[in-house]
């Protein structure tokens, strides 16, 4: 499970990835480097939130200054906005930079 | 691999990197063999299409070489979808316990992971056939396993098989 105090002490995190929603673009199995103390986010970001105590990886399609829409790369394998709808900027932890 | 990718790999092993989950690993419990049947489906319609051609293009002119490779190609694809789909749901959904209660499952996987490798291989069309027969078993023993009821429906497209669908 994910302990959100002992995540943001550093600006950058390296995370493993499980599961396929983000492919061809990050693969399952495979390693990425998240900016954790980045305060812009934009369109077509790659992020790591925090989704029911769980840090899942997706993109940004849309965010106002509350809210964001996520959706996977691999639309036909993602549970993402299309079924949970928006989520809180809030539960956004860092940007990846790095796949 | 980059270097960098190869650095941010290493630290991350070293470390027991935190997990991010790009779904299904949530567990969301969202779990279908519906996609497995289409594969096979797909299967079996990319052999007629692949024989067809064979028959259609005698000289195999550039059309024929240009279909012939998105038909193999797609092909290839559903047939590792029919594997990936089964694989999902015998790995992630299939309790011991209720593998228990199936004992021809373990046997059913496999031969379907048997024969989707195949239907890689080779354009046998009854191999395709068997695919689609023990997906179809495959989905039946799914469904039943959540206490739903299946009927046997003929595809409304080509090859016009029959698949197993959930009565909901």
């Amino acid at each position: 499970m994910y302990n959100y105090y002992s995540m943001k002490q550093f600006p950058f995190k390296i995370l493993r990835v499980a599961g396929h929603s983000m492919e061809p673009t990050i693969k399952a199995g495979s390693y990425i480097l998240i900016n954790q103390w980045i305060k812009k986010y934009k369109t077509g970001d790659i992020v790591a939130c925090n989704f029911e105590n769980y840090i899942i990886l997706k993109r940004i399609v849309q965010l106002n200054d509350s809210m964001i829409q996520i959706h996977g790369d691999n639309l036909s394998d993602s549970l993402d906005s299309r079924t949970f709808g928006e989520i809180s900027r809030s539960s956004l932890i860092g940007k990846v930079i790095r796949l | 691999m980059k270097i960098s990718q190869k650095i941010i790999t290493t630290i991350g092993k070293l470390t027991h990197a935190h997990t991010a989950y790009a779904h299904c690993d949530l567990p969301c419990g969202i779990y279908d063999p519906h996609r497995a049947l289409i594969g096979a489906l797909t299967v079996i319609r990319m052999d007629d299409i692949i024989a067809e051609l064979i028959t259609s293009h005698p000289t195999q002119d550039p059309e024929f070489s240009h279909t012939m490779a998105r038909a193999v190609s797609i092909k290839e694809e559903h047939a590792e979808i029919v594997k990936h789909e089964v694989r999902v749901i015998w790995g992630d959904y299939f309790k011991s316990e209720m593998a228990a209660k199936y004992p021809e499952l373990t046997e059913l996987v496999h031969s379907i992971f048997t024969l989707g490798s195949k239907a890689k291989q080779t354009i046998d069309r009854q191999n395709a056939l068997d695919l689609l027969a023990k997906a179809n078993r495959f989905a039946e023993i799914f469904w039943e396993s959540k206490g739903i009821t299946t009927k046997r429906v003929k595809a409304p497209y080509k090859p016009e098989e029959e698949i197993v669908l959930p009565v909901l």
